[in-house]
């Protein structure tokens, strides 16, 4: 697929988009990739649909529907030693790292058995027992993981160090800096850009003279590619290539997706007060659906069933429905342990916040987002 | 055992040290493996350890701080070296928005044991782009270790016990005491050093805590004191810049009821201003005290030398200031 131009403006491209078939030997990975993208989705709209009426998650989520086919794919790909890095938008990178739904849910609900104690919440998550990190600062992470494939290089180990972000991070100079260096030294390092056109609101040509980043990575010496980001079974052909070709000293190598956000860019509430964007446009994505596109054809290859479909819809339903339940009932967590615990000495609490006799907090003194 | 080094010998030293006695240890930064070193303190150690070990970073800050970050979260020991202050200002998101919070934003599981060593340029008309010193803004980040000595002895020990800890550190060195040289007793043990402050010397009439590379001209006025006018001073290095030790600068102005603190940055929410704030919270009582700060004047070090000599605190001030103090009743 040749993208030209802006690429989500390669509109004839896309509408006549064939999804990849799967051999016969990736049927089992298609299954697989199907149940990832069909449960990551799952939550992301059970989050949307509860984040509201309960107000108990309180802190910015970026959902991610529509951009579920990566993080399926490289799920299906890392080992727990490879370290991935991703954004704000954090959920399907959490989740494919090994990041279980209950630690997921209960960080969200700012619990002190969350992934990480309440501390992060959604936008800074991270599972460091699994080597994933996040961060919302744009590259931030890139330029971190750039270091952690640096590592394992001086280590002589075949394990790689995925970055992922959004085009928006491209307009960041540090970027750059990261693909020019990774180049010089022969990192392990796969730079992954989730290219949905926007930067929050602003389009990609509107913020852009050179429009295909892979084609600016090649300039800087970086191997780049760039792809439909909504094809499971094509991505998982492609990123199987080049972390093949990284683990062997092939050098650093950059993926742009072209996808597309089809919730909005935080929160659960529509952003078309912001007029970005045209229903057109949500119309023709949600034709190019990494999971209904991807369901339809494995049914209709047979490699899904619609039973298997029901069966499977019911082990997430209550998988969402356990970690909310965990999230709802954990304890909070206490800011005079933790401070006593990081040896803060002259931290002097809020009175209204009386942490020491364990009362729960008057989460009506604390204020929304923004 | 002890031995006579300069400040950059010391550094040299510890380094060597570290890097010989831990595998994953690396020294990274812009040209530390040219064959001066940086201003000598790298001198040399590319050709014991290897390119794999000493690894030249480009003008990159940004991403160079960032990427020894990752090396720090993924089993290396980096050992980080910036020049000049101003000039790896790229590298303050890093160090905020990264360093400094990841630890606690991983739930206490994740660390970060980089040591970055900041270098603050002074002198030779460096200019306003090549001198400022900041360990303001470093000290006040919560979580990190931000040390600034003095001395080639605690600059040996900061560096050593750095590696014997797990939490990050700051380094900040005054290039002017680079070529000063004192003992450094290598049989005492690891000392505490990024966390503390010095008594150097005893003294009853005022209490003069100064902090680093001001160490040459309180020296210098100390002795003049002493030889003139028959003051003694007592004499605090304040060293550790993220936590210094307020109790035994409380127990000293208890004695001399005056205190110069002379801090070489701006005045307003400084060290010198954290220093004489802790007094002021501990003196809970009917004790008088008199504070006098010396530090620079609201502007940026100017290039010409007449003007570089009056911006900078000098052995003259210290002692004018010093007698003054002590001339009044508190």
């Amino acid at each position: 697929m040749k993208f030209e131009f802006p690429p989500h403006a390669n509109l004839d491209l896309l509408e006549n988009y064939i999804f990849e078939n799967p051999h016969e030997s990736e049927q089992t990975t298609a299954l697989n990739l199907w149940k990832f993208i069909f449960r990551l989705r799952s939550h992301q709209l059970a989050l949307i649909k509860e984040y509201h009426p309960l107000d108990e998650m309180r802190c910015p989520i970026h959902f991610c529907i529509g951009q579920e086919a990566v993080p399926a794919v490289l799920s299906e790909v890392l080992l727990d030693e490879d370290f991935l890095f991703s954004n704000h938008r954090s959920h399907g990178y959490f989740l494919s790292k090994g990041g279980s739904a209950d630690k997921l849910y209960l960080e969200l609900f700012g619990k002190k058995e969350g992934a990480n104690g309440g501390r992060a919440g959604s936008q800074e998550i991270s599972c460091p027992q699994k080597n994933f990190f996040s961060g919302a600062i744009l590259t931030g992470t890139t330029s971190i993981a750039v270091g952690v494939a640096h590592s394992m290089k001086l280590q002589g180990t075949k394990n790689i160090s995925v970055s992922t972000c959004g085009d928006g991070a491209t307009d960041e100079g540090a970027f750059w800096e990261a693909l020019n260096f990774s180049a010089v030294n022969n990192l392990p390092i796969l730079f992954i850009v989730e290219n949905n056109n926007f930067a929050t609101f602003k389009p990609y040509n509107e913020r852009f003279k050179k429009f295909n980043i892979a084609e600016k990575a090649e300039a800087f010496g970086v191997s780049s590619k760039i792809l439909f980001g909504n094809d499971p079974i094509q991505l998982h052909r492609e990123i199987c290539k080049s972390v093949s070709s990284l683990r062997n000293g092939g050098g650093p190598e950059l993926i742009e997706t072209v996808t597309y956000r089809m919730n909005s860019h935080v929160g659960p509430e529509s952003d078309e007060v912001n007029q970005y964007r045209t229903s057109d446009d949500l119309n023709l994505w949600g034709k190019l659906c990494p999971l209904k596109r991807f369901q339809d054809l494995l049914v209709s290859e047979s490699i899904l069933s619609r039973e298997f479909v029901s069966a499977y819809s019911e082990i997430v339903n209550q998988e969402i429905m356990d970690s909310f339940k965990v999230a709802r009932e954990g304890a909070w967590p206490v800011l005079s342990e933790i401070m006593q615990y990081r040896n803060q000495t002259d931290y002097s609490l809020n009175e209204v916040r009386n942490s020491h006799l364990n009362k729960v907090v008057n989460l009506d003194s604390i204020p929304g987002p923004y | 055992m002890k031995k006579e080094l300069t400040y950059a010998e010391s550094i040299l030293e510890a380094q060597k040290y570290i890097l010989a006695n831990n595998s994953n240890a690396v020294l990274v930064g812009q040209l530390v493996d040219s064959p001066g070193g940086v201003f000598g303190t790298t001198k040399g150690l590319v050709d014991t350890f290897g390119s794999s070990r000493v690894i030249d970073y480009p003008p990159a800050e940004q991403l160079m701080t960032a990427s020894a970050i990752g090396m720090a979260i993924s089993g290396m020991k980096p050992i980080l070296v910036h020049q000049r202050v101003d000039f790896m200002l790229y590298s303050i998101d890093a160090i905020v928005n990264w360093l400094a919070l990841w630890n606690f934003k991983s739930g206490d599981i994740s660390e970060v044991p980089i040591l970055i060593r900041i270098i603050v340029g002074k002198g030779w008309g460096q200019g306003p782009q090549h001198s400022k010193s900041l360990h303001t803004w470093f000290g006040q980040l919560p979580d990190i270790n931000v040390v600034m000595p003095t001395n080639s002895s605690t600059a040996y020990w900061s560096i050593i016990e750095h590696f014997n800890q797990s939490k990050p550190t700051i380094m900040i060195e005054p290039r002017n005491v680079f070529g000063q040289k004192s003992n450094v007793d290598f049989a005492t043990g690891i000392p505490n050093i990024l966390n503390q402050s010095f008594i150097e010397v005893e003294g009853s009439d005022l209490t003069i805590a100064y902090v680093g590379g001001t160490r040459t001209q309180v020296y210098d006025a100390v002795s003049q004191l002493e030889s003139r006018h028959q003051i003694k001073a007592e004499v605090i290095d304040i060293n550790s810049i993220s936590n210094p030790n307020h109790e035994i600068i409380f127990t000293s102005i208890q004695k001399t009821k005056k205190i110069l603190v002379v801090d070489p940055t701006w005045s307003k929410y400084s060290v010198s201003s954290e220093i004489i704030s802790n007094i002021a919270q501990r003196n809970v009582g009917t004790s008088k005290f008199l504070f006098k700060r010396l530090n620079w004047p609201n502007s940026f070090v100017p290039m010409s030398s007449v003007l570089e000599s009056e911006f900078y605190t000098q052995t003259e001030d210290i002692v004018k200031e010093s007698l003054k103090l002590v001339s009044q009743l508190p």
